[in-house]
C-alpha cells in the first residue's frame, strides 16, 4: 500500500518542482507591456533561445553560448536594438535530439522566445524543424555544416557558414586551379561531414570531366594512416583531400613526413586551429586549410582583436576559442538582423529583414547574402598555409561559383 | 497477501499519471513525461536483465537504435501502419537481442560489460554505413503514429500512448517475474551453479533475459522514433547507453520499479537544473554521486526505507528481495 503512495510522491514532487520553477516566470510576463503580440518581444526587451551542448561526446562545442552571450551583452550595454536589450537564453542538450525538443518546445512555449539563435547539432536541428517552422519561430545561424538547413530553403531558417558540401567544392576547386594538381587522391571521413563534402567535390571534379585517383574512406577515431598513405604513394597523386577534426588530422600530417609523402595536403576548415599545428608540429608544414571566418588565432586581425575584448570583458578568466569566435558571428547576424527589421519588430519583418541581406560584411562571416528561396549566408571559404607553425592567409575568400 | 494489496495501487498511480495533461498544461513537462514513459520501458527491460539475470549490458542504445530504425523503415519505406511497425520492431530487436545473447552466455563480468560495449559501438556505425537503407547521416523522419483515423501529433496524445503502452509492458514484466521465469532468473543471478542444480537451465534462462530486454528496448526504440520525429546514427551512442546505465543504477537495480524512478530522474533532473547557466552537469554529476554513494540501493531504496516495507514480486519469501538488493548492487559495480 505504501509503496503506491510513496512513488505517487516522489514523481508528484518531481512534477511540482518543475512546474513550480515555471508558474513564476509565467507570472511575471503579463506585467511587461507586448508590442502587438509578439511572442518573446516587449517594449524594452527581446527574448532569445539556444540550445548546445554542455555535457555529452560534444560538450566542448558549449563555448559558442559564451561567445553569443558576451555579444548580445556588449550590444545591451551599447543601448540594444532599437532601445530593446536582448535577453538571452540557452540550455544544455549533451547533445541528445530528445532533449533539444524538451528544451525547444519549453521555450517557445513557456518562455515565448522570439526566435533562435546558434542552436548546435545536426540532428538538433532536424528534431525541433517540423515544430519550428509549424510555430512560426526563426532559426537564425544554426550552428551545423550541414545543407539541410538551407536546403531546401525553408521560411524562418538562416545558415550562416559554408556547408560541408560547398566546403568539399571549394576545396577541390583550389587544388585544381591553385596548386594544378591533375592527380587528386581523397581520404573520406565516414560522417556527415565527409560525406557532404565528398558530393561537393565531385560536382565540381565532374564540372572539369576529372575523377580522383583514388579515394578512401577512413573513421573519425583512426589513428594509424600508413596503408593509406602507402595506396596514395602507389597511385602518383599529385596532391591529398582530406577532412576531419584536429587529431586525426595531424596523425595523417605526422606519417604522411614520415613515408615521404611530398605532394601538397589540403585540409577543411573543421581541423584548422593551432590544435592541428601542436599536435604534428613540423610535420604540419606547408599543409593547406580552410576557414569561413578569421582565425581566433591571428590575433591582429582587427575583427578578431575586438572579439577577444568584448569575450574577456563578459567571461573575465576564460579563453576565447574558435567555438566562442563562432558563437560571436551567429549573435553577429542576430543583431544584424534586428537593427534592419526596424524599431516595429515581428517576425516577418525580422526574417525579411534577413531575406534583403546582401553582400553582408560587418561581421566575422564573409559576404553573407540571402534572398528569396537562398538561405545559405556564406558560400566562400579562405584559404590558408601553414608556415613556421602559424597560418598564413594564401588566398582571400573565393568563392563558389 | 501479495496478490491482493499489488493490484489496486498502481491502478491508482497509472489512473493519476493519466489526469496529468488534464492539470499540467505545459507541452514540454507533458514531453518530458511521455519522453520518461519509454525509458521506463528501457529501463524495465535493462533491469530484468542486469537487476535479475546478472548480465551487463553497456550497449543498450544500441537495442534501442535498431528498434527505431526498424520502425521507421517499415513506415517509411514500405508504407507499414504504426502498430504492426511496432510490434516487428520489438521481435526484430528481439531476435537481435536473442543473437547477442548467444556468445553472451560464455562472458562474465568486464568480459560481458567490453563485448555489449563493442556492440554499442558497432550498431550506430552500421546505422551509419548502411546508407541504402537508412540514409546514414542524413537520418530519417518517421511521422506520427496513427489509429485509424486519428493521429497521435499533440505532446498529450503521444504521452497516453507511450505511458499506455509502458504500463502495459511493465505489468507484463511484473507478471513474468512471479511465474516460474522470474524465480528462474533470480536463483540464477544469486548463485548460478546452486541454481543449476535445482535444476534451472542456465543458458536458455540467460538467453532469454537478454532477448525480452532488447524486446523492451525495440518497443522503446520504435516509440522513440515516432514521439521524437527524427533519428539519426548519432542519436544511439555509448553516450545514451552510459545514461541508462546509470538510470537504472539511480533507480535501483533490485526491482523492476527502478527502472521507472531512474527514467523519471535523468529525464526530469537534468530538464530542473538546464536553466542554471553553467551548472546543468555538474548539479547532475553531484546527485549522481550522492545517490550512488548515500544510497547504493537507488531511489528505490529510498522509497523501501520510507515504506519499511518490501517489494513483493516474489510473495512468499521476503528475504528474496534482499539479497537481490545488495546483488543488485554487487552486479552493478562489475
Amino acid at each position: 500500500m505504501k509503496s503506491g503512495r510513496t512513488f505517487l510522491l516522489i514523481f508528484l514532487s518531481l512534477v511540482l518542482v518543475l512546474t513550480a520553477g515555471c508558474g513564476g516566470q509565467d507570472g511575471k510576463q503579463p506585467q511587461q507591456k507586448k508590442t502587438a503580440d509578439v511572442p518573446g518581444v516587449t517594449e524594452d526587451t527581446i527574448l532569445v533561445g539556444s540550445w548546445v551542448p554542455m555535457s555529452g561526446p560534444a560538450a566542448a562545442y558549449g563555448a559558442a553560448a559564451k561567445g553569443m552571450d558576451a555579444y548580445f551583452k556588449k550590444v545591451n550595454d551599447e543601448g540594444g536594438v532599437h532601445g530593446r536589450k536582448i535577453k538571452f537564453i540557452y540550455e544544455d542538450d549533451s547533445y541528445q535530439p530528445a532533449k533539444t525538443v524538451a528544451i525547444v518546445k519549453r521555450m517557445v512555449e513557456q518562455d515565448k522566445v522570439f526566435a533562435f539563435c546558434g542552436g548546435l547539432g545536426t540532428s538538433q536541428n532536424m528534431a525541433v524543424q517540423d515544430y519550428l517552422i509549424q510555430h512560426d519561430v526563426p532559426n537564425i545561424a544554426p550552428a551545423t555544416g550541414s545543407s539541410m538547413i538551407a536546403n531546401p530553403p525553408k521560411k524562418g531558417w538562416f545558415a550562416l557558414y559554408t556547408n560541408y558540401y560547398v566546403e568539399g567544392y571549394l576545396k577541390t576547386k583550389f587544388i585544381v586551379e591553385n596548386l594544378k594538381a591533375k592527380r587528386i587522391a581523397t581520404l573520406v571521413q565516414n560522417d556527415d561531414a565527409g560525406k557532404e563534402g565528398n558530393a561537393g567535390a565531385k560536382e565540381y571534379l565532374k564540372k572539369q570531366n576529372m575523377e580522383y585517383v583514388l579515394e578512401l574512406p577512413f573513421n573519425i577515431s583512426d589513428l594509424d594512416f600508413s596503408s593509406h598513405i602507402l595506396k596514395i604513394k602507389e597511385a602518383n597523386a599529385d596532391a591529398v583531400s582530406i577532412g576531419s577534426v584536429p587529431k586525426p588530422i595531424a596523425l595523417f600530417l605526422k606519417q604522411a613526413r614520415d613515408f615521404g609523402l611530398k605532394v601538397p595536403i589540403v585540409c577543411n576548415m573543421a581541423a584548422c586551429s593551432t590544435e592541428t599545428i601542436k599536435m604534428a608540429g613540423a610535420a604540419a608544414e606547408g599543409a593547406y586549410f580552410f576557414s569561413w571566418r578569421p582565425l581566433i588565432e591571428d590575433v591582429e586581425n582587427p575583427k578578431v582583436k575586438r572579439h577577444i575584448e568584448i569575450f574577456k570583458k563578459y567571461y573575465p578568466g576564460e579563453e576565447p576559442s574558435s567555438f566562442t569566435l563562432g558563437g560571436q558571428a551567429y549573435a553577429e547576424l542576430f543583431v544584424e538582423g534586428l537593427k534592419r527589421a526596424g524599431k516595429d519588430l515581428t517576425r516577418d519583418k525580422f526574417v525579411q529583414a534577413l531575406e534583403n541581406m546582401k553582400n553582408w560584411n560587418d561581421g566575422l562571416a564573409h559576404n553573407v547574402t540571402y534572398g528569396p528561396g537562398q538561405r545559405q549566408g556564406q558560400n566562400s571559404l579562405m584559404v590558408v598555409q601553414v608556415k613556421g607553425g602559424k597560418f598564413v592567409p594564401v588566398t582571400g575568400y573565393i568563392e563558389k561559383d | 497477501m501479495a496478490k491482493k494489496f499489488y493490484l489496486p495501487f498502481p491502478v491508482i498511480i497509472v489512473l493519476c499519471l493519466f489526469f496529468v495533461p488534464l492539470v499540467i498544461k505545459q507541452s514540454f513537462i507533458i514531453y518530458l513525461l511521455s519522453v520518461s514513459a519509454i525509458y521506463s520501458i528501457v529501463g524495465v527491460g535493462l533491469i530484468l536483465l542486469l537487476g535479475y539475470s546478472g548480465q551487463i549490458s553497456i550497449g543498450h542504445a544500441a537495442f534501442l537504435g535498431i528498434g527505431a530504425y526498424i520502425s521507421a523503415l517499415l513506415t517509411i519505406k514500405t508504407g507499414l501502419a504504426f502498430w504492426p511497425a511496432l510490434l516487428l520492431s520489438a521481435v526484430g530487436t528481439g531476435v537481435v537481442g536473442f543473437l547477442i545473447g548467444l556468445p553472451a552466455l560464455r562472458l562474465h563480468g568486464h568480459y560481458l560489460a567490453i563485448a555489449t560495449l563493442g556492440f554499442g559501438v558497432i550498431v550506430p556505425q552500421i546505422l551509419l554505413k548502411w546508407e541504402k537503407l537508412t540514409h546514414g547521416f542524413k537520418g530519417l523522419l518517421p511521422p506520427k503514429p496513427k489509429l485509424g483515423s486519428y493521429v497521435f501529433d499533440t505532446d498529450a496524445s503521444l504521452y497516453y500512448l507511450n505511458l499506455v503502452i509502458a504500463v502495459i509492458l511493465v505489468f507484463m514484466a511484473y507478471n513474468m517475474l512471479r511465474s516460474k521465469t522470474g524465480r528462474a532468473l533470480i536463483a540464477l543471478k544469486d548463485n548460478d551453479l546452486a541454481a543449476q542444480a535445482m535444476g534451472i537451465n542456465i543458458a536458455r534462462y540467460r538467453v532469454m533475459a537478454f532477448t525480452i530486454s532488447a524486446f523492451y528496448a525495440g518497443v522503446a526504440g520504435s516509440l522513440y522514433a515516432h514521439s521524437v520525429g527524427f533519428i539519426s546514427p548519432y542519436d544511439f551512442n555509448l553516450w545514451l547507453s552510459f545514461n541508462f546505465l546509470a538510470m537504472v543504477v539511480i533507480g535501483g537495480l533490485a526491482s523492476i520499479e527502478g527502472g521507472i524512478y531512474g527514467a523519471l530522474f535523468v529525464v526530469l533532473v537534468p530538464a530542473l537544473f538546464g536553466r542554471i547557466k553553467d551548472m546543468p552537469h555538474i548539479i547532475f554529476g553531484v546527485c549522481l554521486f550522492l545517490v550512488i554513494f548515500l544510497m547504493p540501493t537507488g531511489i528505490l531504496g529510498i522509497r523501501k526505507k520510507l515504506s519499511s516495507l518490501l517489494v513483493s514480486f516474489g510473495g512468499k519469501n521476503p528475504e528474496v528481495p534482499v539479497k537481490t538488493v545488495l546483488r543488485g548492487r554487487e552486479s552493478g559495480n562489475e
